[in-house]
């Protein structure tokens, strides 16, 4: 491996999502990148690969870039795993970054994977934390990750090899808009060997929705409780969580009182469950329910009764109607 | 001596809770509820080679080791209990019994069937008046020619009204005269072989539970079972291998309601603490932890004499009466930790409670186990 | 004769760990080794293809000697083959060093039709291992299938490739990724069990594999854990404050920020 103060400069990829827009989460990262790059003294770079690439550089150029690099050609629409691959590898050869980060999308993910094996350096997914360790001016980045299930967490160093690869999920960097002077914007060539492809695509392909999930493995849970107040609110939760890929669950009353099922029910006696968002609707908190979810990432708790126990396990505690609030979530929806 | 489990066990240990939590979990308060055995669960049993535990794999069987086979029942039981006994019974004074006395003809004949769980198995001995006093049966089985004509009958045969092969003891006369105990292999669709209704009982309501009435039955001589009287050491020792089976069955109960009460113990909060912190409550979980730790040790115990080939009439019967015991201990502890919430049908506790009694009363009551002991020590077998 | 191949890995079952503060290492004396779970619906993939096409499944772990139980009990479950990869050498490998050990393996093995993997695995987590290999044999990667078929020497199916479902073809020999859930594993039969334990077990070493030098997990993986610590969710226990429309637009904004957003059909 070439020297290791060959690679300078912090590169994050600006995955454009679906030819729509620029995905959020490498906004966020774009923010925590700035300051990593500022105390460096080295560049922040956006890297784009994307059709009609021009279109969202002027967005990406408002969080505190000074270079964008990019590609654009109608074959990268898509995310495509070796046209992006082999022409982000020869980037990285000619430029030699230091630090590259990518949002963890499930194209991000495949891309930085494929990145760090030929690259043959290390990648840390799903990072809580980044700062920069060792002396100063020494570009080691120090990474935090969960392991063990998520009952423990790593600190991960990347010390002999280049680039510093990470992934990083959505919600753990704030955006910082800072339009920067003078964006050094590069356009590098598209090419690519077609005969090279290896997976035929049979037919035009159509568009379709991720499967919901079991309520145990869901990533956004709705849970209802004595608070809905009747049947007729609570299939509301179900409209919710249609429009939202979620999962209802709730506590015992509901399903004694007929509006869901046994096997949503959540707790001792019923599920655990592990998500990132966890939306507990005019439940009080009880024991046997607080269980199932205590593994949930966030946990927003709404009810009218300011002294409810399940405030005591939230991390956003809301005093109002459940009814109320889902039908302005709704709305809130529907207009997005 | 190696108190580890092996890789093997572990991995007996793990599959058969997977299997249980998720086939038998839902299904057990179903069970409890309806007093019905699930044949649903019957047919996922047969998949993990449940009906065939101890048998060689010749003859459909899974060719487990006594360890082995405790492990699974006590597996089974602490999901349910009900199902647990049920292929308890089925194995142990079922199955075992042809595997043991038969001929090869009759193990060939039943076997197969028995293994594969296409037909379930029972064994009938108690009587109206022949609980303990196990000799006094009266179902009486007369020499004709190349028949035994079966009169009489049975009560509280587990499996009775599900059980397709039924192995029977009575009393027979020859055309000589000669008397003594007799066991016969029965089918259910034998003329004249009636299955009474289900009883209503306390706990493993999941398991049937019936009385058998056998009007004027034709018996081939080709169904003894052994010896012509061979009858009593037949039952008995079928009795000491289905002990292995109740004490196992005794101690997953008694883990059900150990493990709910340390989980409930740590999340319900009064006084401002969990009630854990409480030593009143903390000290029941060591007791527990401690009678359920010993109790499975001296079933271990007794499952590697049983392999060794040597006696263990004493041990199984000491396995048995302490296992169960415990467990019925146990089980009372839960609802009181649990308190009113232990009371309610909501949580399983209650069942465990209930179910767990019935553990000291069958397959020769606790002071029978007792009996057998100490007529061992007083023999010299200290 | 579909030549196929699932990857397992061991790893701790994670429900109550302890770890040692001043080491941060895991007190492991009490806890049990499983097959990690993902990986359980790669092995009944492997079987059910087997039962419609035929073949010959071989299980594979790179661990430790403790690993050999998960090949004991793939062995139970059905699988034909096991092979054990295990080295000294091994210990401590980073995904990178696993995939280039992996490559070894396969280069040795030279004749695979299928290899299959489970998603994410519950000590690790990072879901790049079947990337890497793909990359290092250069053979596809296929996931998030739902329909599949294997014709002669292709492999076809239907799959979810971001936002889309697209029919797809493949020449043999490929990789393929199976999703959680994606079916309902068979329980172990107790009658495979006995037989899992008296069979042999391959092992595939350092020196068996001819390994280059550029193996070596201790010393040669890029990415090194320098600290473990016990992860405490402390719950923020923030009240949100405002008319009832500012709640609605907070609690929104903190669905967006966990990525929840308005799915693109709905069911009903």
């Amino acid at each position: 491996m070439d020297n290791l103060k060959d690679y300078k400069d912090i590169w994050v990829f600006t995955e454009i999502k679906d030819h729509e827009e620029v995905n959020n989460c490498a906004l966020e990262i774009l923010g925590k990148a700035r300051e990593i790059a500022d105390e460096l003294n080295q560049e922040l770079v956006a890297i784009v690969l994307a059709y009609e690439a021009e279109k969202y550089l002027s967005i990406i150029t408002e969080y505190g870039v000074d270079k964008i690099i990019y590609i654009s050609h109608l074959d990268l629409k898509h995310y495509h795993e070796q046209f992006f691959t082999n022409l982000i590898y020869e980037l990285i050869e000619k430029y030699k970054p230091s630090i590259f980060l990518f949002p963890s999308t499930e194209a991000s993910n495949a891309l930085s994977a494929r990145l760090a094996y030929r690259c043959r350096t290390g990648l840390v997914n799903s990072v809580l934390n980044l700062e920069l360790g060792g002396e100063k001016g020494d570009d080691l980045l120090l990474t935090d990750k969960p392991a063990y299930g998520g009952n423990v967490s790593v600190k991960i160093i990347c010390p002999k090899t280049r680039p510093q690869m990470c992934t990083i999920t959505t919600g753990i960097f704030k955006k910082k808009e800072l339009k920067k002077e003078n964006v050094e914007i590069i356009e590098e060539n598209y090419h690519s060997d077609k005969s090279k492809i290896k997976i035929k695509i049979i037919g035009a392909p159509t568009r379709k929705d991720k499967p919901t999930a079991l309520l145990s493995d869901a990533k956004f849970v709705i849970g209802g409780g004595q608070g809905i107040g009747s049947k007729e609110n609570f299939e509301k939760l179900y409209i919710l969580a249609d429009y939202t890929n979620g999962q209802v669950g709730g506590t015992r009353r509901p399903i004694l009182n007929g509006w869901m099922p046994e096997h949503l029910q959540i707790g001792i006696s019923g599920e655990s469950i592990k998500p990132n968002l966890y939306l507990a609707l005019g439940i009080s908190g009880a024991i046997q329910h607080v269980v199932g979810i205590t593994d949930s990432d966030t946990i927003i708790a709404i009810n009218t009764d300011p002294n409810a126990s399940i405030f005591k396990t939230s991390d956003y505690c809301v005093i109002g109607d459940a009814k109320e609030i889902v039908d302005g979530l709704l709305k809130l929806l529907e207009k997005d | 001596m190696d108190f580890e489990l092996s890789e093997k066990h572990r991995l007996v240990r793990r599959s058969v809770r997977t299997f249980a939590e998720d086939i038998l979990g839902p299904l057990a308060p179903i069970m409890d509820r309806e007093a019905k055995f699930s044949w649903e669960a019957a047919k996922e049993l047969a998949k993990i080679n449940a009906w065939g535990l101890q048998i060689p794999e010749k003859y459909g069987g899974a060719d487990l080791d006594s360890i082995s086979y405790a492990i699974t029942i006590e597996e089974i039981s602490r999901i349910c209990a009900a199902t647990a006994l049920t292929i308890s019974v089925h194995n142990s004074v079922g199955a075992y019994p042809i595997y043991k006395f038969g001929t090869e003809e009759q193990k060939e004949k039943f076997l197969p069937d028995i293994t594969s769980g296409k037909k379930i198995a029972a064994f009938a001995w108690t009587e109206p008046n022949a609980g303990s006093d196990a000799g006094a049966i009266e179902s009486l089985a007369i020499e004709d020619g190349d028949v035994f004509i079966l009169n009489g009958s049975k009560i509280f045969v587990t499996n009775g009204g599900i059980a397709s092969t039924v192995l029977i003891g009575a009393k027979y006369q020859t055309e000589k005269g000669e008397k003594g105990y007799v066991a016969f292999i029965l089918d259910k669709n034998m003329k004249g072989f009636e299955v009474g209704e289900n009883e209503d009982k306390l706990g493993i309501r999941g398991s049937s539970t019936t009385s058998l009435y056998f009007h004027d039955i034709r018996i081939p001589k080709e169904n003894i079972l052994g010896n012509l009287n061979d009858g009593f050491k037949i039952g008995m020792q079928a009795l000491d291998v289905g002990r292995i089976g109740i004490a196992a069955q005794a101690i997953g109960i008694a883990q059900a309601a150990y493990e709910h009460s340390v989980n409930y113990s740590k999340g319900r909060i009064q006084f401002n603490k969990p009630i854990s912190r409480f030593q009143g409550i903390s000290f029941k979980l060591a007791e527990m932890a401690t009678k359920i730790d010993s109790a499975r040790l001296l079933l271990f115990r007794t499952a590697f004499l049983k392999d060794k080939g040597v006696p263990f009439s004493k041990e199984t019967a000491m396995s048995k009466y302490y296992a169960s015991q415990i467990a019925r201990e146990i089980a009372q502890e839960a609802i009181q930790i649990h308190g009113g919430y232990g009371y309610m049908k909501d949580l399983p506790v209650e069942r465990y409670y209930r179910d767990a009694k019935v553990t000291e009363l069958y397959e020769g009551t606790n002071e029978i186990m007792k009996f057998i002991i100490s007529r061992e020590i007083l023999r010299g077998n200290l | 004769m579909l030549k196929i191949f699932v990857l397992i890995k061991q790893v701790p079952k994670t429900d109550n760990l302890q770890i040692n503060l001043k080491t941060g290492a895991l007190i492991r004396n009490k806890i049990d080794n499983i097959i990690n779970p993902d990986d359980i619906f790669a092995l009944e993939f492997a079987l059910t293809i087997r039962e419609k096409y035929g073949g010959v499944i071989t299980a594979m772990t790179m661990g430790p000697s403790q690993a050999e139980s998960s090949l004991r009990e793939a062995l139970a479950m059905g699988i034909d083959h096991v092979i054990h990869i295990s080295d000294p050498i091994f210990s401590y490998s980073d995904t990178l060093q696993t995939t280039l050990v992996l490559k070894e393996t396969f280069e040795k093995i030279k004749s695979y039709d299928v290899i299959i993997t489970g998603s994410v695995t519950l000590d690790s987590g990072t879901g790049q291992v079947p990337y890497q290999l793909s990359e290092a044999l250069q053979i596809p990667l296929i996931t998030d299938i739902f329909i599949f078929e294997f014709e002669k020497d292709k492999f076809k199916c239907q799959r979810n490739f971001g936002h889309e479902s697209q029919d797809i073809e493949v020449n043999l020999p490929v990789i393929i990724r199976i999703g959680k859930h994606f079916n309902k594993p068979r329980h172990i039969p107790l009658s495979g069990i006995k037989k899992a334990f008296e069979k042999k077990i391959e092992i595939m070493d350092f020196n068996l594999l001819n390994c280059p030098d550029e193996i070596d997990g201790c010393n040669k993986s890029p990415t090194q854990v320098i600290k473990t610590d016990k992860l405490v969710h402390k719950r923020k226990n923030e009240f949100i404050k405002g008319s009832i429309k500012e709640k609605i637009q907070r609690i929104f904004d903190i669905m967006k920020e966990h990525g929840i957003e308005k799915r693109w059909m709905q069911k009903k």
